[in-house]
């Protein structure tokens, strides 16, 4: 070879090897063998022995990778805490962070702007900052300094998760306030609610008819305390809060589409919801309490849940928690147990105001809001400047022309942290009922027992009284903010509240020993002493029903075993089905089908709603209450622009009458519809609709497809079919990005302890290396449990975590 | 005989190309640089260019299996074969990188 072509040679070579380096530095440092960031990740975490100068604690990872922490005082508990949660979870942690933060951005693009912009103008983080000051000096301000400690110890000195590489970007130092600000965002997820919006513009847009599809109650019997002589709540009238009462509901029409469309993808989600239950002694063979809980919330990548049995000479707790705070949120102690769904509740109010001279009038004076600019940091992008703008009531947000002022608990400071803390403590269900006395935000449907056989059912959270002109009015409305409509006594929001215009606690509807009590968000009580929340807040009664049936038949068989709750937690039979496929298979309807959809019919014969991934029946019922619920409220909602959030709850649905106006297709003049035409025209569309699909089965439809945020194949879980639904106590549900459920199955049993058991759909592990990235997920997916016991592994530790103080 | 020569073709060749091939390994675990570093002193030691072509493949498959058995050894294996692109683009740095720079190395280095 000549020296002209031996230079040629080396000029391409080093030309490519420069190229690669300027042009694919960052895949190269991503993925290169044996350095890559991505695979740094890959090692398990090697510390064995970790200095913490909180004093000695240890942790036994049992072979579903929950940690069993075990330290000799609690500082030392919660800075191991911290380190496990990061060495776990870090990124999910960051992520939740700064999503509520308003952070994203910073991070990810432009892509998270819009979930930026409303997060910062509702001004979390101003709220979590005054829960801290708020707490920093009770019982958990230790703990939570203790964990941010233990997790940036971790960030520090561990492997950072493999989504920093592929993001390119680094972990900033966890605070005290982090961890409150992701007890907002939990918070604000299960009680931040936009519903009026909704409401009032459907109202506006579609006349005062509507109003017939947003009633005050759904007309069920079922609420979950069925007979109000059950309440243990103290005497309560409003007067006691404020000078008089009458019905009196102010209101505020007008029409918000754009506000409720901005809000829609942060509001409550509506397919959120829970179950739990409590049996007493009085009816289980072991003379034993049992109690029951699985909360229904997204189904994340990793789960939204990590399990955690933490140890002290003065605690011994095991359950659940969220990554990012140190203590377990759902679970039991050795003496006592408790489990939460979410109270239906309307926990915000919105208010309007008049606009003068850049300001707002609030009764009778011209107000400047207090206006704070922000700068939202965009990776590979301009940084955006937005007005976080607040009045008396709270944050203003302003879409299409119209503005709002937002009250919510949450903005005030709150105890949530320190009411979790106490639970963790519980010896008896009257420690959890003292710990439930703080208790503010979200309001949760408690349900508790302890080994010496006491029951508990407590909505525990505080609920405002809407207050116009001295008069207790109703929640569900937009108020007229300039006026003083709706005021909220006792609250600062962004400050300390002292809640005195608020329900007091005793006259919280609740039952004490409870023999048999179940709660899946529906309405607590009926004619509660003061307004509670409406149709749009509170769920469906389906999953309430059935549970209370199976508890009744359970109970009136006999004793109650562990194996009988389990049984009611894996049922499958949808009462919203049972309810519809009368109206599918109606002899009006079917003698007005097309062939096809007649023949899709003989499958719902004899059907008994139960919703299994190999079930025909199921499918056919699934798509065609779609298509029915399309097919009703479509021709009326679409042209006015109006998508199916804005559709009234099922059961409204099913109560129509047969020949209600909203059958009736408004694009055929020359007839009118009733409730057979529209179910013979919604079969006629699930006919087509499974053709193009090719969906046979139930669980082609209902399918298992949970995904990691950055949705690439080997980050995202197995797909399977799914047995359930949104209706039934087995609870997931698949539609469209959707995927929601039970996050989190637990039945504890004081009688045995090897019966406790508990299961999270995934793994214990955010990093996708890892063999407890989704280990339990085929155990949830089929309804089996793992041990929830107090006791640790045998054999060393993992960690060790040692020093002084 | 140059010494390079020596080292390219002597008893001690074999010794040399082993030697070179741990540096690069050691390199490569701290820097995808390393892998280069490792691409070039394989060339160096080739006897041809051609003869570089396979020295710096045999490295990189040599880095590769390294790595994998380094996965297979923390039981990461069956999540590395899942990452679809992420394996290709490490396979493809694993080969890609020491080959060009053996092959560039053994061009610039001819004899001494």
């Amino acid at each position: 070879m000549n020296t002209t072509t031996r230079a040629a040679i080396a000029v391409v070579c080093t030309a490519a090897l420069v190229a690669a380096s300027v042009l694919g530095g960052s895949f190269l440092g991503l993925a290169a063998p044996l350095s890559g960031d991505l695979y740094e990740s890959a090692a398990p975490e090697g510390a064995t022995q970790v200095d913490s100068p909180y004093g000695s604690a240890s942790v036994w990872y049992d072979d579903d990778g929950v940690p069993h922490i075990d330290a000799e005082n609690e500082e030392a508990l919660y800075f191991a805490v911290g380190y496990v949660q990061a060495r776990d979870r870090l990124f999910q942690m960051d992520l939740q962070r700064r999503l509520v933060g308003g952070r994203l951005s910073a991070v990810v693009g432009e892509s998270t702007l819009e979930s930026d912009r409303f997060y910062r103008s509702l001004d979390f983080q101003s709220a979590a900052e005054a829960s801290w000051q708020s707490v920093r000096g009770t019982d958990v301000g230790t703990p939570i300094e203790a964990f941010t400690a233990g997790v940036n110890h971790y960030a520090g000195t561990g492997g950072l998760p493999p989504e920093y590489a592929l993001l390119d970007a680094e972990f900033e130092a966890w605070t005290p306030t982090d961890t409150l600000l992701v007890g907002k965002l939990i918070s604000w997820q299960l009680s931040g609610s936009f519903a009026d919006l909704r409401r009032a513009t459907a109202v506006s847009r579609l006349g005062g008819n509507a109003t017939e599809l947003y009633p005050a109650t759904l007309d069920h019997d079922v609420p979950i305390v069925r007979d109000p002589a059950e309440s243990d709540a103290a005497p309560f009238s409003p007067a006691d809060v404020v000078e008089n009462t009458s019905a009196a509901n102010a209101n505020v029409g007008g029409d918000f589409g754009a506000l409720a469309e901005w809000t829609d993808t942060y509001d409550k989600d509506p397919t959120y919801g829970s179950n739990n239950w409590v049996v007493s002694g009085e009816h289980t063979a072991s003379g034993k309490p049992l109690l029951a809980n699985d909360p229904h919330l997204a189904l994340t990548v990793p789960p939204i849940w990590y399990e955690m049995h933490l140890s002290t000479d003065q605690m011994d707790v095991r359950g659940v928690g969220f990554p990012g705070i140190p203590m377990v949120v759902i679970g039991r102690t050795a003496d006592a147990a408790w489990g939460v769904t979410n109270v239906g509740g309307d926990f915000t109010d919105l208010y309007t105001y008049e606009m003068r001279d850049g300001g707002y009038v609030y009764e009778g004076d011209v107000r400047e809001f207090d206006t704070e600019m922000e700068t939202i940091e965009v990776a590979d992008g301009e940084n955006v400047e937005i007005a976080v703008r607040k009045s008396v009531h709270g944050p203003v947000i302003e879409r299409g022309g119209r503005t709002v002022g937002v009250a919510w608990p949450g903005f005030s400071a709150t105890n949530e942290s320190l009411g979790v803390y106490r639970l963790n403590h519980a010896d008896s269900v009257d420690d959890i009922r003292e710990a439930l006395r703080i208790w503010d935000v979200p309001a949760q449907n408690f349900v508790a027992a302890d080994r010496a056989g006491n029951t508990l059912y407590y909505p525990a959270g505080q609920y405002p009284i809407r207050v116009t002109d001295g008069e207790v009015v109703r929640g569900d409305t937009i108020f007229d903010g300039s006026a003083g409509e709706g005021e909220w006594r006792g609250y600062e929001p962004y400050g300390q509240s002292s809640w005195d215009g608020f329900v007091p606690f005793e006259s919280i509807p609740h039952v004490e020993d409870p023999d048999v009590l179940a709660t899946a968000n529906q309405r607590t009580i009926d004619d509660p002493a003061f307004y509670m929340g409406t149709s749009m807040t509170y769920a469906d009664p389906y999953r309430g029903q059935r549970i209370y049936d199976l508890l009744d038949d359970a109970v009136a068989d006999g004793d109650v075993t562990v194996e009988t709750i389990q049984q009611v937690q894996r049922d499958v039979r949808s009462e919203a089905a049972t309810g519809f496929t009368p109206y599918a298979t109606s002899s009006d309807a079917v003698a007005q089908m097309s062939p096809d959809a007649r023949e899709l019919t003989t499958e719902l014969d004899g059907w008994d709603g139960q919703m299994r991934a190999d079930s025909r029946a199921a499918l056919v019922y699934r798509i065609w209450v779609d298509e029915f619920r399309t097919a009703t409220f479509a021709d009326e909602f679409e042209p006015q622009g109006m998508d199916d959030s804005y559709y009234p709850r099922l059961f409204v649905l099913q109560q129509l009458d047969a020949d209600s106006q909203w059958y009736d297709n408004r694009s055929t003049l020359e007839r009118t519809e009733t409730r057979a035409d529209i179910a013979a025209e919604a079969m006629n569309r699930t006919a087509e609709r499974l053709d193009e699909e090719g969906w046979e089965t139930y669980g082609e439809f209902n399918t298992l497809d949970m995904n990691h945020p950055f949705d690439r194949k080997f980050m995202n879980y197995p797909e399977r079919p799914m047995d359930g639904s949104r209706f039934t106590v087995f609870n997931f549900r698949s539609a469209g990005s959707t995927q929601a459920g039970s996050s989190w199955r637990m039945v504890v049993d004081f009688s045995d302890e090897d019966d406790s058991v508990g299961v999270v759909p995934g793994g214990q592990r955010g990093v996708f290396w890892s063999d407890h990235y989704h280990d339990q997920l085929d155990e949830w997916a089929d309804g089996e449990y793992k041990a929830l016991t107090l006791d640790r592994p045998s054999g060393s530790p993992d960690i060790v975590f040692g020093g002084g103080r | 005989m140059s010494v390079l020569s020596e080292v390219r073709t002597g008893r001690r060749a074999e010794l040399a190309l082993v030697v070179a091939t741990l540096v690069g390994l050691v390199a490569a675990s701290f820097h995808w640089a390393g892998l280069v570093v490792g691409g070039v002193l394989v060339g160096i030691l080739a006897t041809s260019v051609r003869r570089a072509v396979v020295q710096g493949l045999t490295f990189g498959g040599v880095a590769l299996f390294v790595h994998v058995a380094r996965l297979w050894w923390f039981g990461a294996l069956d999540p590395f074969f899942q990452t679809g692109l992420v394996l290709v683009l490490t396979v493809g740095i694993g080969f890609g990188l020491p080959t060009v720079a053996a092959v560039g190395a053994r061009a610039i280095v001819d004899d001494v």
